[in-house]
């Protein structure tokens, strides 16, 4: 018992940040924070509405079928497919990643006690996935089937167990890719590779998705599976849990609680959560610490031998404008997370709505047939598309947050706030820009606009990026967050990049909204207005950020 | 050229970090501050370079005022903190360009005092490399020479020895010797009483926020009416009474 008590006060202690309700009472930066967090998540308050009304949709359709019951499978397989894709980066890191990882190895703490407490915190931030993705699913079944007393005791002891197994895997197979591979990739390498396995993973459930619904509606043997179905409740879920058994387990224990079935189901699950957990923790016990030891650094630099000339070179001048620009791209561009969350997501928008087109077996000719019908005015709504695309980039708004504990470096030079708004907002622009450029150009050239009229529309969509990106910078500016140890946490999980999309969004919707109440008006007149309205708009935020940001600056 | 004006920081209600503190260094000094752990020395630093904001009272940096006219008095002065925590994706030099293009060092003076300093802490062949790879001392040398390459008339250190080895340790003290004897002033802080002893002209020591004394080594001495103690005797003794 003694052994098991250092791994949970190394669990107790590494949770203390996250569940640090004690500190409410006393630190007014806390209770702040706390606020601005709850009604962040309020502003999502009416998209979850929309997604428990999707799920009782679903419900509905799949209890027409006699297949309710599977509506638990999909949930269960969805969300371990979430946590297990998340659960790659979040092991690595909590593993390889932490800063605390050279005070731990000293104490006198066996390896499986570290790797346990880091398991189960890792278990618990997954709670939050968990539960946000699962409730309304528990909850809607539970509901629309008149669900018992037992069928809630059992929810609650699976949604417990429910991230174990997706972890446990994810876990054996961080460990055992990172001993084979330490001696030759650095950690973030390895950290790329996952999240590019990410995106292509996203890439093809999207695809699938689209093209199983496409056969499903044009399948003529529709007919006979229906009456199949009708037939065996467990027909769906037996389909669909053949990849993942234990969402079997979880959806045919929930769906039978008074039976004896319904008890081994849960057992099962229970079981081999427990067994896949003790096997991970086995494995990082024999392999974690010959991983962590076998070469595994934040960063390696080649290191290179420069002549006289190439050194003599390396002294550049730049303007302040320019220099702030190109060490903050160096940054992105040397740091993965950042490339990744900043760069690589900026085509993911157009990629997706593109398979989604590819995939539902449309022609380019048909597509372009559709749009050449709406005139001109479809360039206005391409614009307005272009703003709501141009809401993923989160540059300006992590600029701050991206420097982490050498932001002092900015507090203490001599520039002036408008450079400093140039330098910074230079990156989103041309992000935003490149997009509206590629967007705009081809769809105007397959539609054979005029070279002006798809300049005006480019020009357009540049000029509203402009207070987006500002803003982005004031809203980073204002409460920049820069102690953090994992990269991703400039960006991913910063509030200061979701206050801004936002922000970004509310903006497009407005633009959008004058767009539509203009479009039987003279495009050229709507397109006046939304430049004058943009640039308008942009010399107001940039004459906020100068005044503002020098006090904003500094620390309180 | 550093004039600290009733300057005060609480960052509550109850406790002030640095209360009504009023400090003024000559150019051409180099000036010892010093005081025990959670004196408030950081925080002094922070607001002298306007990392901090202040509560209340005033800093002027060679008669400029860092709250109302922040560039120009920041343009005067570099800082060296105690935690060399700089973007470390970058190259040596990349950092170094950077510094020197946001104080518009021109191409060749930037080369010739880098090239100088690097030769002085030896760092020639790692300037080139990325900062990842350097160790905590040699970061600790590439923010110093990014501060010394602006040629700055005051150069703020916050414990500046710490991590260095003992021969660039020796040879900064020279540095900051020879900056002073051309007119240049220096602020830093410092645990090690034995370097404020040998090397300040003038020293603070602070407690609790508060100034306890101020002066050169001789008049702390005489004020204390003890003849032949050193700094550090002084020091325990101030900072003890300080403490009933």
């Amino acid at each position: 018992m003694k052994i098991m008590n250092k791994a949970f006060k190394i669990f107790k202690v590494q949770l203390k940040p996250m569940l640090n309700f004690a500190s409410l009472k006393t630190d007014k930066k806390q209770r702040r924070k706390i606020i601005g967090f709850v009604l962040l998540i309020l502003c999502f308050v009416p998209s979850y509405f929309l997604y428990f009304s999707i799920v009782d949709i679903l419900y509905n359709s799949l209890a027409a079928l006699n297949q309710q019951s599977a509506l638990l499978a999909i949930g269960a397989m969805g969300v371990s497919a979430v946590v297990l894709l998340f659960g790659f980066m979040y092991v690595f890191s909590a593993l390889f990643g932490a800063r605390d990882l050279d005070m731990l190895l000293a104490m006198p703490v066996k390896s499986w006690q570290i790797t346990l407490a880091k398991l189960l915190n890792t278990i618990v931030y997954e709670y939050v996935i968990v539960l946000a993705l699962m409730l309304p699913i528990v909850i809607m079944y539970a509901v629309l089937s008149s669900a018992g007393i037992l069928y809630w005791v059992y929810s609650v002891i699976m949604l417990v167990f429910m991230p174990v197994i997706p972890i446990s895997v994810a876990t054996i197979l961080d460990v055992i890719v990172i001993r084979i591979f330490s001696m030759r990739f650095n950690a973030e390498k390895i950290q790329t590779v996952f999240m590019i396995i990410l995106l292509i993973a996203a890439f093809a459930f999207s695809f699938l998705i689209n093209k199983m619904s496409s056969v499903m509606y044009s399948d003529n043997q529709a007919e006979a599976i229906i009456s199949t179905m009708i037939g065996d409740n467990q027909y769906l879920i037996n389909i669909l849990t053949k990849a993942y058994p234990p969402a079997m387990f979880f959806a045919s224990a929930l769906s039978a609680t008074s039976s004896a079935q319904g008890d081994l189901y849960l057992l099962a699950f229970v079981a081999v959560s427990i067994i896949l957990f003790g096997l991970a923790v086995f494995i990082c016990d024999k392999l974690y610490i010959g991983a962590v030891t076998a070469g595994i650094s934040s960063s390696k630099s080649k290191k290179k031998k420069l002549s006289s000339e190439e050194k003599s070179a390396s002294f550049k001048t730049a303007s302040k404008v320019k220099s702030i620009f190109s060490v903050d791209m160096k940054v992105i561009f040397r740091t993965p997370v950042f490339a990744i969350n900043l760069l690589l997501v900026i085509p993911v928008l157009p990629a997706v709505i593109l398979i989604s087109i590819i995939s539902q077996d449309i022609s380019i000719n048909t597509l372009f047939g559709l749009l050449s019908m709406g005139g001109p005015a479809v360039g206005l709504y391409l614009i307005v598309i272009c703003f709501f695309i141009a809401t993923i980039v989160t540059m300006s708004s992590s600029s701050f947050s991206r420097e982490g504990r050498a932001f002092w470096i900015t507090q203490i030079v001599p520039v002036k706030a408008m450079d400093q708004l140039i330098g910074r907002c230079l990156g989103t622009m041309l992000a935003s820009g490149f997009l509206s450029v590629l967007v705009i150009s081809v769809i105007g050239i397959f539609l054979k606009w005029s070279a002006f009229y798809i300049i005006a529309l480019i020009l357009t969509s540049l000029v509203a990026c402009a207070p987006i990106a500002i803003v982005g910078l004031l809203v980073d500016a204002r409460k920049p967050k820069t102690d953090w140890d994992d990269a991703a946490s400039a960006v991913k999980r910063n509030t200061n990049t979701v206050i801004s999309m936002l922000l970004a969004m509310a903006n497009a919707i407005v633009l959008g909204v004058i767009v539509l109440l203009l479009r039987n008006i003279n495009v050229w007149i709507t397109i006046s207005i939304l430049l004058v309205l943009n640039l308008i708009f942009a010399i107001l935020m940039a004459n906020v950020y100068i005044k503002k940001s020098p006090s904003m600056l500094q620390n309180e | 050229m550093l004039r600290i004006e009733h300057v005060s920081k609480s960052y509550d209600r109850n406790k002030k970090a640095v209360d009504d503190l009023s400090i003024h260094v000559k150019k051409g000094e180099i000036y010892g501050f010093i005081g025990p752990n959670g004196a408030g020395k950081t925080t002094t630093i922070k607001m002298i370079t306007g990392i901090l904001k202040m509560s209340s009272g005033n800093i002027f940096i060679d008669g400029i005022n860092i709250a109302s006219n922040p560039i120009e008095a920041k343009r005067r002065m570099t800082y060296v903190p105690d935690n060399p925590d700089i973007q470390k994706k970058l190259k040596g030099i990349e950092y170094v360009n950077f510094i020197a293009d946001m104080y518009d060092i021109s191409k060749a003076d930037r080369q010739e005092r880098t090239n100088e300093y690097a030769k002085l802490f030896g760092m020639q062949d790692a300037l080139y490399n990325q900062i990842a790879s350097y160790s905590h001392g040699m970061q600790q040398k590439i923010v110093l020479i990014g501060a010394l390459v602006t040629d700055p008339q005051l150069i703020v250190l916050d414990e500046p020895m710490v991590g260095l080895d003992p021969k660039s340790s020796y040879n900064l003290k020279e540095l900051m010797k020879k900056r002073v004897s051309e007119g240049k002033t220096v602020f830093f802080s410092t645990h090690v009483l034995e370097v404020a002893e040998k090397f300040c002209d003038r020293v603070a020591i602070i407690s609790h926020g508060k100034l306890i004394a101020e002066g050169s080594l001789a008049q702390l001495r005489e004020n204390l009416a003890e003849g032949d103690m050193s700094l550090e005797q002084i020091f325990l003794e101030l900072t003890d009474e300080d403490n009933e």
